[in-house]
């Protein structure tokens, strides 16, 4: 049966997917991890400090939560927390947080990069 | 170390304020994007947004609205105090004054175009105008005076026309603001002047209420977000970010910046729209000018 089996492979792919995307989280590397942090306290670039605190920053704004581990739990994928970062307004209508993504205020890489600095917090 | 105590002091109309926007509160109004509804009356919107305001500060009353930031903390407003003494309002009202009274080619003055020789006019400002089909903002009214008695329009937005608005405006100071929507036409352009505010704007994709509803009283970085009622009230404006007194279009187009949207001309129809709606929701409230900020 080709439709089954093509359910299958595409079932197949998917775990793929998880694997990869988890193998990912693990994977991100210092430098990518860097590259998020500077984009998230660029003003030119995410200014999430305008909104968010983070660790290190310097009188950051308090529109949106502060940003930390925590993150981890409220997000369940590295994916997920980009998906969002992308377009926040599809998960919370009406949220005051620009979308980075949809608006191409920010690249798919940079927008992973971000996830990557934001997973990497610790407490 | 300021902050942090201000953080300590107002703990409670900040935590009220976002449990707001989250809608974790069920008795209070967290749907800001509603109040950019268009229906009923301008007298009905103004209501539904002074309550939403007056549910998230329940201590402020309508006259404290006339301090922007300053009415949210009390370190903003010794800021905006203490400012004051470097501001060059005084110069700017000495060279308003004297260009105020400076006589037209036909022996007339600015003076002749506004019912009392200008006294108490701003109040009234902007209006709407049925022969004109649109917003006539002071600077507009400035202009339409010098080429009633033959001079050219000066350029919107310099100092020479900043500091004729700054005079004519202080002219109401004590004054509250008295701004009127009854015609179709000023019922039309106070719409337009809500829906602009509550449009989604520049690459960033917020709208003016976003920052001035949605997250009022919350820091953008050190800037306190100010309640929209009331911004017209201290403008012209000493800033010490501009090192000078500017007029509200100045800090739209700041804010239109700030959002990655491109900013229009000044007293463009859109900012004409924007002040009357500002005003109409400020009715009451006590003209202070030139005001001062950070
Ligand atoms: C203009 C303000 C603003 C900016 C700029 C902003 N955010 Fe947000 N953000 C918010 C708000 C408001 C929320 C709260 C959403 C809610 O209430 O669910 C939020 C929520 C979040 C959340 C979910 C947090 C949680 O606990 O649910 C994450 C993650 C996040 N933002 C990351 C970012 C990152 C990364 C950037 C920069 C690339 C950024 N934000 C820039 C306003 C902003
Ligand atoms: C990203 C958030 C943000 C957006 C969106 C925004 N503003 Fe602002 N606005 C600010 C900040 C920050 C200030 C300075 C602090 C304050 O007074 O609120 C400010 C100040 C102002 C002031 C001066 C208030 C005073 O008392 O001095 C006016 C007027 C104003 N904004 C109008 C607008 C208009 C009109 C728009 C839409 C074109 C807009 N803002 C969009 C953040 C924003």
């Amino acid at each position: 049966m080709p439709a089954s089996s093509n359910r299958i492979s595409r079932a197949f792919a998917a775990a793929l997917a998880v694997l990869a995307a988890g193998a990912a989280a693990h994977a991100a590397s210092p430098a990518a991890i860097a590259s998020g942090k500077k984009i998230a306290f660029s003003r030119k670039k995410g200014n999430c400090i305008a909104c968010h605190s983070l660790p290190g920053a310097a009188m950051p704004g308090n529109v949106g939560p502060r940003l930390g581990p925590w993150i981890k739990s409220v997000f369940r994928t590295k994916q997920d927390l980009v998906q969002y970062l992308y377009d926040p307004q599809a998960k919370v209508p009406h949220v005051v947080m620009p979308k980075f993504g949809k608006n191409d205020v920010l690249t798919e890489t940079e927008l992973r990069q971000v996830a990557d600095y934001l997973w990497s917090l610790k407490r | 170390m300021k902050r942090t105590l201000f953080f300590a002091a107002s703990f409670f109309a900040l935590s009220a304020a976002a449990s707001l926007i989250a809608g974790a509160a069920p008795s209070t109004p967290a749907k800001w994007w509603k109040l950019g509804e268009r229906s009923g009356s301008p007298a009905k919107t103004r209501a539904r947004i002074t309550r939403y305001y007056q549910r998230m500060f329940p201590r402020l009353t309508l006259q404290d609205y006339a301090l922007g930031s300053g009415a949210l903390s009390k370190d903003m407003r010794r800021q905006d105090e203490e400012l004051g003494a470097f501001s060059p309002a005084g110069f700017v009202l000495d060279k308003g004054a004297k260009l105020w009274r400076r006589p037209f080619p036909d022996g007339k003055s600015y003076a002749s175009c506004y019912p009392d020789g200008g006294k108490g006019a701003a109040a009234h400002y902007p209006f709407y105008s049925d022969r004109q089909q649109g917003v006539v903002t002071i600077p507009v009214s400035l202009n339409a005076c010098r080429e009633k008695h033959g001079l050219k329009p000066l350029p919107y937005g310099k100092p020479e026309i900043v500091a004729l608005e700054t005079y004519l405006t202080s002219l109401s100071n004590g004054a509250p603001i008295a701004v009127e929507a009854r015609s179709q036409g000023a019922v039309r352009a106070f719409r337009a002047g809500q829906e602009f505010f509550f449009r989604d704007e520049g690459q960033l994709g917020l709208a003016c209420a976003s920052c001035h509803f949605g997250a009022v009283g919350h820091y953008l970085r050190a800037q306190l977000l100010s309640p929209a009622l009331g911004m017209t009230a201290t403008f012209p404006k000493y800033r010490m970010k501009w090192g000078k007194v500017g007029t509200i279009d100045q800090r739209f187009r700041g804010c239109q910046k700030k959002i990655r949207a491109k900013p229009e001309p000044f007293e463009s129809v859109n900012y004409r729209n924007l002040q009357f709606f500002l005003a109409y929701l400020g009715d009451g409230i006590t003209i202070k000018v030139p005001g001062n900020g950070p």
